[in-house]
């Protein structure tokens, strides 16, 4: 009986744990919808780049919102289906670190890394033929921008 | 015995085949799902752009202004929904720029033109032209839209055409070799009659009208002087770095190719140790490459906990810009966020704002460190209204606020209208009961034209 609770104590610790590890930095600002989606957009396309390629990847994501040929919302950008592959695999599901949220909030305040840029890929992965014939505008760590 | 293990196999055997006919049919359900929701973008696509047809024609047979307004007002609906449900479809991998194109103009040319005909005018020579190239442009995309319903007699398979389109992924290094994957393409029904349709519009002119502000980009003023070299961009990173008193190396990593060329610098502490780790930061910059203007500055480094107030933080910015050389600006709004504030300075001009020449700064609350900088809207509109005129007085201008807004605070305040235009206006802070609203009145006509709501929490014009 002991040895049970013992047990049952110890799971919980460990749920606990777990939860500890892994729960998400929470926003400090009131959030918005947009705002939100966009920095999970951000975490789960640009994890690791540096957090000029996080902007970048957020204003990309903007300058579609703004540009005629794309849907005007975030959401409707974000979910064109097969247009970003965080979506199409549910990484925007992922836990959003403090730095995707930071990234999020400079590109809405109107940081533009890419300098106009809607497109932008990671050139050692595979990508469909027509986009390389758009103009390249810059790379920034391992994504290249370009419109 | 082997009767025994015999009994164990075939009951293993059903349970494994109960259990692959349940993941089947689990499967199926999705991809009937996901199909029909596809299908269903495709339905209303086709539905959007038959009515975008009629009323075109509609619009062009009509001679009652009211008429044509309703006309022109559906046709704007109808061209928005045809753009969000032809962004729906699995068809991000595919070139499609001419019917994009064909949406987004002439959801501009019945908006503008909606307009016009509001503001008394009649549909002339010119507008009517564009309406009967938006025609033939309509029908060629719903006639097109046509022939594709044979090929959804057998149920849409839309997960095919994204397949499809998928297959001409290709890495960098063979995206020169030419394709053998335009078979892939081609074999799919679906994406051969999209590609097509494509073509086809090619056939057409673009549509020439007023109010066609899609390709418009404001032209930059700002970008004067000479053209500078790699070193002088390091060395005006620098400058804009000397506040921040650290041991530091710079050298230019890039270069932005866009409408302004610029090189990228990146800055890092000189003592390699310090690069890595909780105390590690890393700065960059893009320097126009004339002139050497200073476009953006993005800091990334751990923030500590506020040791100095926003007030603090605001006029510290201000300093910074002074010392850098940017006169006359003043501190118009400020945002603070997760250990970090987001300052925006404006220029002053007596006392008018000019709201687009506006520079903002990213300030760390914990050491007031300018940590970000954004000038591209500065750089734009520097200089573009250099005396603003104020034909309106206050009083005159108050008169033309709705009676029910209590009105906090007024200012004069230069404004871009929808064109990129600079327009004097009047702003009046005012509230209607908890709602707390800009309303900016036109210093020469007196026109309302623009009115912001502020939504608490959200950045505040101070």
């Amino acid at each position: 009986m002991r040895r049970r609770i013992g047990l049952f104590i110890f799971m919980l610790l460990l749920a606990g744990g777990i939860w500890f590890l892994t729960r998400p930095d929470e926003p400090t600002v009131d959030a918005q919808n947009s705002y939100t989606l966009l920095a999970r957009l951000i975490n789960g396309e640009a994890r690791g780049e540096p957090f000029v390629g996080q902007v970048a990847v957020g204003a990309v994501i903007l300058n579609r919102v703004q540009h005629p040929r794309f849907p005007n919302t975030v959401a409707g950008v974000a979910y064109q289906p097969g247009a970003f592959e965080a979506v199409s695999r549910g990484q925007i599901w992922a836990p959003v670190r403090r730095t995707s949220y930071r990234a999020a909030q400079a590109a809405l305040s109107g940081w533009d890394p890419t300098g106009g840029a809607i497109y932008f890929w990671n050139p050692y992965k595979p990508v469909s033929r027509w986009i390389w014939t758009r103009r390249i505008i810059t790379q920034i760590g391992k994504h290249v921008f370009a419109r | 015995m082997r009767r025994w293990t015999s009994w164990i196999f075939g009951g293993l055997a059903l349970v494994f085949a109960v259990w692959g006919i349940t993941q089947y049919m689990a499967k199926e359900r999705l991809s009937t799902l996901v199909e029909n929701g596809y299908q269903r973008a495709f339905y209303e696509l086709t539905y959007n752009i038959e009515s975008l047809e009629t009323l075109l024609a509609q619009a062009s047979a009509s001679n009652d202004p009211k008429q044509q307004m309703n006309y022109f007002s559906d046709t704007w609906r109808q061209a928005s929904a045809a753009q969000a449900n032809l962004g729906q479809l699995p068809l991000s991998n595919l070139e499609l720029a001419n019917t994009e194109k064909f949406i987004s103009q002439l959801e501009a040319f019945s908006f503008s033109t909606f307009r016009r005909i509001g503001e008394g005018q009649t549909l002339d020579e010119k507008a009517w032209n564009s309406l009967q190239g938006f025609f033939r442009q309509a029908k060629h995309i719903r006639e097109s839209l046509d022939k594709m319903q044979p090929h959804f007699q057998k149920g849409p398979d839309w997960q095919g055409v994204q397949r499809a389109t998928m297959a001409q992924v290709v890495r960098a290094q063979d995206s020169k070799k030419r394709p053998s994957e335009e078979g892939a393409l081609e074999s799919n029904p679906i994406v051969k009659s999209f590609m097509m349709m494509e073509d086809g519009l090619k056939r057409y002119p673009d549509p020439d009208f007023e109010g066609n502000m899609l390709n418009f980009r404001a032209r930059p003023r700002g970008f004067t002087g000479p053209q500078i070299s790699r070193q002088q961009a390091v060395n005006i990173a620098r400058k804009f770095m000397a506040p921040n008193k650290r041991n530091q190396t710079a050298r230019v990593v890039g270069t932005e190719k866009g409408d302004v060329p610029a090189f990228h610098v990146e800055i890092v502490p000189t003592r390699q140790e310090n690069r890595r780790g909780a105390k590690a930061w890393r700065t960059m910059m893009s320097i126009s490459q004339k002139g050497g203007h200073l476009i953006w500055m993005l800091t990334e480094r751990n923030i500590g906990k506020p040791t100095i107030s926003v007030t603090q933080a605001r006029a510290r910015g201000l300093k910074y810009l002074k010392d850098l050389g940017y006169e006359g600006m003043e501190s118009l709004a400020a945002d603070p966020f997760d250990g970090v504030v987001n300052c925006s300075y404006v220029r002053k001009i007596g006392d008018v704002w000019i709201y687009p020449e506006e520079i903002k700064l990213q300030i760390a609350l914990d050491n007031g460190e300018i940590l970000g900088f954004e000038a591209m809207n500065f750089l734009t509109f520097k200089g573009a209204a250099s005396a603003p005129a104020y034909p309106l007085t206050e009083a005159q201008a108050r008169a033309r606020v709705n009676k029910r807004l209590k009105i906090e605070r007024v200012r004069k305040a230069v404004i871009l209208d929808d064109r990129f235009r600079m327009v004097a206006t009047y702003e009046f802070k005012a509230s209607l009961n908890k709602e707390k609203f800009l309303v900016y009145i036109n210093a020469a006509t007196g026109d309302e034209v623009k009115l912001i709501r502020e939504v608490p929490g959200q950045t505040e014009i101070i």
